[in-house]
């Protein structure tokens, strides 16, 4: 490791704890305000009320969102593409960018017309990170409400999250990432004579704006086949840092925002420290299995040895799942570490919003271990956590694992595949847990996949997504006891570390020892 | 219908306004970035400085292997594990993620040197020179290559 490196990682550790808490606060601001006169017009025209809804209208609210994105993405697919894409391919497709998967199903640069890139990905770059979010607000609301039967209103925190959060942040990064090479034309290829007289032809089109959301809203599809290891995506070492960045920006800064609504800012730096502990003790095993293995394979020389995972570990952290590398050619140590971040349910910053509830989930489970510890009833921040709660949590907490085991269990089963275990696991984990990281360029090439990895996607965001939104209303209705668990001290954030490790220990390690360790294993004798 | 203005006006948001928004402030501030970086040679386009192109010929710099051939329509890796027999030991029978990797190491670079020397009758010496000008950990390709042809 170079002193080069370590300043690297130094800075970014310390410009993530720096920004996110202004951008908590500004989202804080910005989620809160009343409702100008330019806004209200805008609901107004679009004939939406914006009085606040009981759990049942918000969850209506936001699923019409999902069902109308859904109607039109398989639309635009079918009909708008450069090669034939089926039925259950533009289903696949179009789920996976809906639950903020972004699972590349088919590479862009020779599939995709600028047009469908444009109107059905780049939109639901934005869309389905303010989805996550919105539910993220209404859980926020029903913590710190009482007595309240609502909510807060879909309409307006999914509109505030697109108009005032994700559109002035990635017209920014765009420019700057074109200000450093990264294309952005409405040309749709340009045939050129190399210099020793070959044709070559180059990709154009609108990439730098899509390649900004991707990163920012955590969707992360890239607009080339190569994602962030494209040179026209991802240009320099600087732009690969600044991407790292933006994928766990507004991830970490909504544990500010948590922790500002509150009204306690301490709790928002506890949940963000966990987060963080838990990034940087992880990037550490992964970067001993690079320094191992030592090799430039699938990799890019312009990012070096730790921007090359810098990525590829905030984006399996979050649910992002865009790649600057060839995952698989790193040491299994790494690409196992990597998929551990997944199947702890992406709630190391996590998605956007998603990630954030599922912490508070854990925190609320981590009270109730906690309270049975001592022998007191237990509560969140003044509020009960009774059976009809623990239930949805638990629920919320363990179907993904479910779906990510036993779907892994029976593709082995069926044996109708060339895949190793790990990579099987690997790729069942990114689905479930809508991250869309991929390993060995994991292709779907028969409908029955496409079907199965889709409901896997929506079983996977859904499962959280609900419960989450039912627990907000419950909550919500509920009266506000003094509260005797402290929940904003290093000893609670290390109480919920052991309970996250404990719950997806137990259900992932016997997994992890069959597939990626063992791996490991063959490599350190290869090595040797 | 209310859910379905507000859907509609977000995809002319997001999707029309914001992405030709980039395009035409970049047009305007950036033009050579936003249309690939490209290299002319005597008025000619020879390439883009992002993108690498296949050399065979001895007397220039090569890149490293391409598992898209060096197509860039789609880029491709060889996704290849650590386990695998033909894992490369070697940086320059690696591959990189997008197989369109513009950069070669130092190393790589250095190796090559003595072929492009005896290539064009020059001294070992110069083009070593011409290399550390660079004072980068890796040299870009084509734009190495260039600087050869005007020697």
């Amino acid at each position: 490791m170079h002193l080069y490196d370590f300043y690297l990682g130094a800075g970014f550790i310390g410009l993530l704890a720096t920004s996110s808490p202004l951008l908590g606060a500004y989202m804080h601001f910005s989620f809160n305000r009343s409702i100008g006169p330019a806004e209200a017009r805008l609901y107004r025209i679009s004939q939406l009320s914006t009085a606040p809804m009981s759990w049942k209208q918000y969850l209506k609210a936001l699923l019409s969102i999902q069902l109308m994105s859904l109607i039109f993405m398989m639309a635009i697919f079918l009909l708008n593409s450069k090669a034939p894409i089926s039925l259950d391919l533009a289903f696949n497709l179009a789920t996976s960018f809906i639950t903020n998967t972004a699972w590349q199903n088919i590479p862009g640069e020779s599939h995709l017309s600028h047009f469908s890139q444009m109107i059905a990905i780049t939109t639901q770059n934005f869309m389905a990170p303010a989805v996550g979010t919105a539910a993220l607000l209404a859980l926020t609301r029903g913590i710190f409400q009482t007595d309240s039967e609502t909510i807060g209103n879909f309409w307006v925190d999914f509109f505030r999250m697109i108009v005032f959060i994700l559109l002035p942040l990635s017209l920014l990064l765009a420019l700057f990432l074109v200000s450093q090479g990264s294309i952005q034309n409405l040309a749709s290829t340009l045939e050129i004579s190399t210099l020793e007289g070959a044709k070559q032809i180059l990709p154009m089109g609108p990439a730098a704006s899509q390649t900004a959301i991707a990163a920012l809203g955590g969707n992360g599809a890239g607009f080339f086949s190569q994602n962030l290891a494209h040179p026209f995506a991802n240009p320099t070492g600087l732009t690969n840092w600044v991407l790292a960045f933006s994928v766990m920006l507004i991830p970490a800064s909504l544990a500010h925002y948590y922790g500002i609504q509150i009204g306690s800012k301490k709790v928002g730096w506890v949940l963000f420290s966990v987060m963080l502990c838990f990034f940087i003790a992880f990037f550490a095993i992964s970067f001993l299995g690079t320094q191992q293995l030592n090799s430039l394979e699938g990799q890019e020389i312009r990012f070096g040895n730790l921007g090359s995972l810098l990525i590829a570990h905030a984006a399996t952290a979050t649910a992002n799942g865009t790649m600057n590398i060839a995952p698989e050619s790193l040491s299994p140590l790494s690409s196992a570490v990597m998929m551990f971040q997944m199947m702890l349910g992406e709630i190391i910053f996590g998605g956007s919003g998603t990630g954030l509830y599922g912490l508070l989930l854990f925190s609320m489970l981590t009270v109730f271990i906690a309270g049975l510890m001592i022998g007191r009833d237990p509560e969140y921040l003044g509020k009960k956590i009774q059976s009809a709660e623990l239930k949805w949590i638990l629920f919320a907490l363990m179907l993904p694992s479910c779906v990510t085991l036993l779907g892994s269990a029976y593709t082995c089963w069926v044996g109708s595949t060339d895949k190793t275990l790990f990579e099987i696991l690997y790729n069942f984990a990114s689905n479930v847990g809508t991250n869309g990281s991929a390993l060995s360029g994991f292709k779907f090439d028969s409908s029955s996949d496409n079907i199965m990895f889709g409901v896997a996607m929506w079983v996977g965001r859904l499962s959280t997504l609900i419960p989450v939104l039912i627990l907000a209303g419950i909550l919500s209705s509920k009266k506000r006891i003094e509260s005797i668990f402290e929940v904003s001290t290093p000893l609670f954030g290390l109480l919920l570390t052991f309970v996250i490790l404990m719950i997806n220990g137990l259900t992932f390690l016997p997994s992890l020892l069959l597939g990626p360790l063992n791996e490991y294993a063959s490599l350190l004798e290869k090595l040797s | 219908m209310g859910p379905i203005l507000l859907f509609i006006g977000i995809i002319a948001t997001t999707g029309v306004f914001y992405p030709l928004a980039v395009t035409g402030i970049s047009w305007l501030v950036f033009p050579d970035q936003a249309n690939g970086s490209l290299v002319k040679k005597d008025g000619q386009i020879v390439g883009s400085e992002l993108i690498a192109q296949e050399f065979k010929d001895p007397k220039y710099f090569w890149a490293r292997p391409s598992a898209s051939n060096y197509n860039a329509i789609p880029s491709e890796a060889r996704h290849l594990s650590p386990l695998d027999p033909e894992f490369p030991k070697n940086v320059r029978d690696t591959m990189s993620a997008s197989g369109l990797d513009p950069h070669i190491p130092l190393e790589m670079a250095y190796e090559q040197i003595p072929r492009i020397a005896k290539a064009r009758a020059l001294k070992p010496e110069q083009i070593r020179d011409l290399v550390d000008k660079a004072e980068k950990p890796y040299i870009n390709v084509l734009m190495m290559n260039l600087e050869l042809d005007r020697i």
